[in-house]
């Protein structure tokens, strides 16, 4: 096996800068469509390939621009918390299904098959309801008496959103994703140091 | 790792993920039912008398008080009738409208329209938590479109849209 020396801190903040940038422009780009964005499956991505810190880092920047330069009104710093937070499930995510045996069938099989859509789409969708469930409840975290009140309200009141965000981000998730990470192993950009098979 | 590779081998596994999807997909559609079923309380009567106040945000408001509300009627569906409205159907699932003009007066920058109901028990002002086609017209509501510029999406830091009221997170049912 080649030596391949890790990545500097230069190299990092660049990569982390790319993929923020991309999921800045998507987003905005999309600002017509609620809750259809691009924004996760990057982070999802670039923690995949380049490792937890690296899609924390892009979760957490992306949402430090988007949560406060947002033409349908910015976040406040409670709620722009949980966001970031919610993000980083993305990245826990990516990084997660990079060390099962799945992700390493994907990238020593060399070519699609149907089993990785369903594998990526599940996971995908399972981050996003995570993401929402965190997410609409915080949006009623200091509207409500009780912290159960501001999870059943918040569940109910941001369905319709959810449901979109989550169907959009199963077909993402299982067309988008794969077919990324197996553009990115022809152009050999993934860090094999992360690869690890449970 | 050998269990690991025989998991992702076995289609026992592959069937599970399926039917968590599914599980995920119909949890979601019955919480947005549920929020139909919470908005959408069967009106007794034929018309109903609903009044609707527009504050186009330049202290120019005007009230709507309609008797001949037609029961079945979404508030998008009155907004329709009462003004100039400009709302392409979203791309979302349940086709709602995102209301981006009224009688001209457009989504811009920061401004843009706020949803807001009158809860009677609270006698105060309350952010909608949903859009105006889920909510199903109810005998004696207030409602009203705010043009204002928030600063936060939270809506409880929102102006409510009659200058001075009182203001409520939600409405007590």
């Amino acid at each position: 096996m080649l030596y391949q020396r890790p990545p500097s801190i230069i190299t990092n903040i660049a990569t982390i800068a790319v993929f923020a940038s991309l999921a800045l422009a998507t987003n905005y780009a999309l600002i017509g469509i609620p809750n259809v964005k691009l924004m996760d499956a990057l982070v999802f991505l670039a923690a995949f390939l380049f490792g937890l810190r690296i899609g924390v880092g892009v979760a957490a920047s992306t949402w430090l621009v988007y949560g406060f330069i947002n033409p349908q009104g910015s976040a406040d710093l409670i709620l722009l918390s949980f966001l970031i937070v919610g993000e980083c499930f993305y990245a826990l995510a990516g990084t997660g299904l990079r060390k099962t045996s799945i992700a390493q069938d994907l990238l020593d099989f060399g070519r699609y098959s149907g089993r990785f859509s369903l594998v990526f789409g599940t996971v995908g969708l399972l981050a996003t309801l995570a993401y929402d469930v965190l997410t609409n409840f915080a949006s009623w975290l200091f509207r409500t008496t009780s912290l159960y009140d501001s999870l059943i309200i918040g569940l109910i009141t941001g369905a319709p959103f959810a449901l979109l965000h989550e169907i959009s981000n199963l077909i993402l998730f299982a067309t988008a994703t794969p077919a990324a990470i197996f553009a990115a192993k022809r152009f050999s950009r993934t860090n094999p140091a992360e690869t690890r098979v449970l | 790792m050998t269990y690991t590779t025989s998991l992702s081998r076995n289609p026992l596994f592959y069937l599970g993920l399926v039917a968590i999807i599914v599980i995920v997909i119909t949890a979601q559609v019955g919480a947005f039912y549920q929020l139909q079923n919470l908005f959408g309380a069967a009106p007794s009567q034929n018309y109903l008398t609903v009044n609707t106040l527009i504050n186009y945000g330049n202290r120019t408001g005007i009230w709507h008080n309609r008797t001949d509300v037609p029961s079945g009627w979404s508030f998008y569906h009155l907004t329709t009738t009462i003004a100039e409205t400009e709302a392409p159907s979203s791309t979302s699932v349940s086709g709602q409208h995102y209301v981006i003009a009224l009688d001209g007066v457009r989504s811009s920058g920061p401004y843009y329209w706020t949803l807001w109901m009158f809860c009677q028990k609270d006698a105060a002002w309350a952010a909608s938590p949903v859009g105006a086609d889920l909510i199903r017209l109810k005998h004696g509501d207030i409602l009203a479109w705010y043009y204002q510029a928030p600063s936060s999406v939270n809506a409880a830091t929102w102006d409510p849209p009659v200058a001075g009221a009182m203001k409520a997170a939600t409405c007590t049912p």
